[in-house]
C-alpha cells in the first residue's frame, strides 16, 4: 500500500497525473463566471493543503487530492463512501492569466480562482463623435 | 444532469458510467427490492459507521461546514447530525447570480442525518472532531458491553 503511494506520489513529480488518477473520485463541483475570473469550488474531504496538488499543462487544469490513511476505517458495519483520491480535469481558455491563479483549502473545500487576463475583460469604449 | 457525487474517475468507460448512472437513478425510484435503510446517491453528508471493541465510530463528509455550526444530539441510541451549508461561501455572503454558473454540483442548504446506533453505548463519552471536512464521532461502549470472563463454582 505504502509502495502505491510512492508511486503516486513520485509520478505526481514527473506530471503524469491523470495515470494515477485512474480509480480516483471525482469530487463535485461548483463553477461560476464574472467579469474579472472564473471561480471554482470542489469538495475534497479529508484533503489538507499540503496533499493537494493542482497542475496547468497548456490548456488542462488538473486537480488532484491525496487522503491521509489515517481517515480509513478497517471494521466498517454500514458504509457509504470509501476514502481514495481525488482527482479531476478541466479545460482551461487562453483568457485565463495562467501566472495569477490563486487557490486555498479550508474545511476540505478547494477554492480556486482563474483570472481572467487584462486583455479579455470588458472595456468601456468611449465614442468620440466627429 | 444529475450531479455526480464522488464517483470513480474512469475517462475511457465514461459513457458507460453515464449509463450507470442512469440506471442507479432508475434503480433509486422503481425497483421494488431495496434496502429499507439505503440512501439515494448524493444524500449529504455521506456517512460510514463502523465499530472496534471499545467504541462505535461515525464518520461524516460535511466539506465547507464549519464545524461550530454543527448540531449534534445524541439520544436513545440514537444520533443526529444536523447543519447547513452555505453553497458559495463568498465571504461577504454575496449572492451569486444564477447564470453565472456553469456547474452547479455541490450540495447547499439545510441537511440532517439521523443514526440508529447498538444499544450498550456510554452518552457520556462521546468525542467529536472534524478534520479537513471529515467529521468523526467517537461513543464509548458501556463497561458491562465489553467481553467478561465468569467462573463456575462447584457445588
Amino acid at each position: 500500500m505504502a509502495q502505491e503511494k510512492n508511486t503516486a506520489v513520485s509520478k505526481t513529480e514527473q506530471g503524469k497525473l491523470s495515470e494515477i488518477a485512474i480509480g480516483a473520485l471525482v469530487p463535485p463541483v461548483d463553477i461560476y463566471e464574472d467579469q474579472e475570473a472564473v471561480t471554482l469550488y470542489a469538495d475534497l474531504p479529508g484533503v489538507g493543503k499540503d496533499n493537494l496538488s493542482l497542475q496547468i499543462d497548456k490548456d488542462t487544469l488538473q486537480i488532484y487530492g491525496k487522503v491521509p490513511p489515517e481517515f480509513g476505517e478497517t471494521e466498517k458495519r454500514y458504509s457509504e463512501f470509501s476514502f481514495k483520491d481525488y482527482y479531476r480535469a478541466f479545460t482551461i481558455g487562453e483568457e485565463i492569466d495562467r501566472e495569477k491563479i490563486a487557490a486555498s483549502m479550508n474545511n476540505g473545500v478547494l477554492k480556486l480562482v482563474l483570472p481572467k487576463a487584462e486583455r479579455v475583460k470588458p472595456r468601456k469604449i468611449d465614442i468620440t463623435f466627429a | 444532469m444529475s450531479p455526480r457525487w464522488f464517483e470513480p474517475y474512469d475517462p475511457w468507460f465514461s459513457d458507460f458510467s453515464n449509463l450507470r448512472r442512469e440506471l442507479d437513478q432508475l434503480f433509486d425510484i422503481g425497483l421494488p427490492l431495496s434496502n429499507i435503510r439505503s440512501v439515494p446517491r448524493g444524500t449529504f453528508p455521506a456517512i460510514n459507521l463502523c465499530e472496534a471493541k471499545e467504541a462505535v465510530r461515525v464518520q461524516a463528509l460535511i466539506p465547507g461546514v464549519d464545524p461550530a455550526s454543527i448540531n449534534l444530539t445524541f439520544q436513545n441510541n440514537t444520533l443526529t447530525i444536523q447543519g447547513e451549508r452555505n453553497p458559495a461561501q463568498t465571504g461577504n455572503r454575496q449572492e451569486v447570480a444564477q447564470e453565472r454558473y456553469h456547474r452547479r454540483e455541490r450540495f447547499s442548504g439545510a441537511f440532517a442525518r439521523v443514526v440508529s446506533l447498538p444499544d450498550g453505548l456510554d452518552p457520556d463519552k462521546i468525542q467529536a472532531s472534524c478534520t479537513d471536512g471529515v467529521l468523526t464521532i467517537a461513543i464509548a461502549k458501556r463497561e458491562e458491553q465489553k467481553p467478561r470472563q465468569i467462573s463456575v463454582k462447584v457445588a
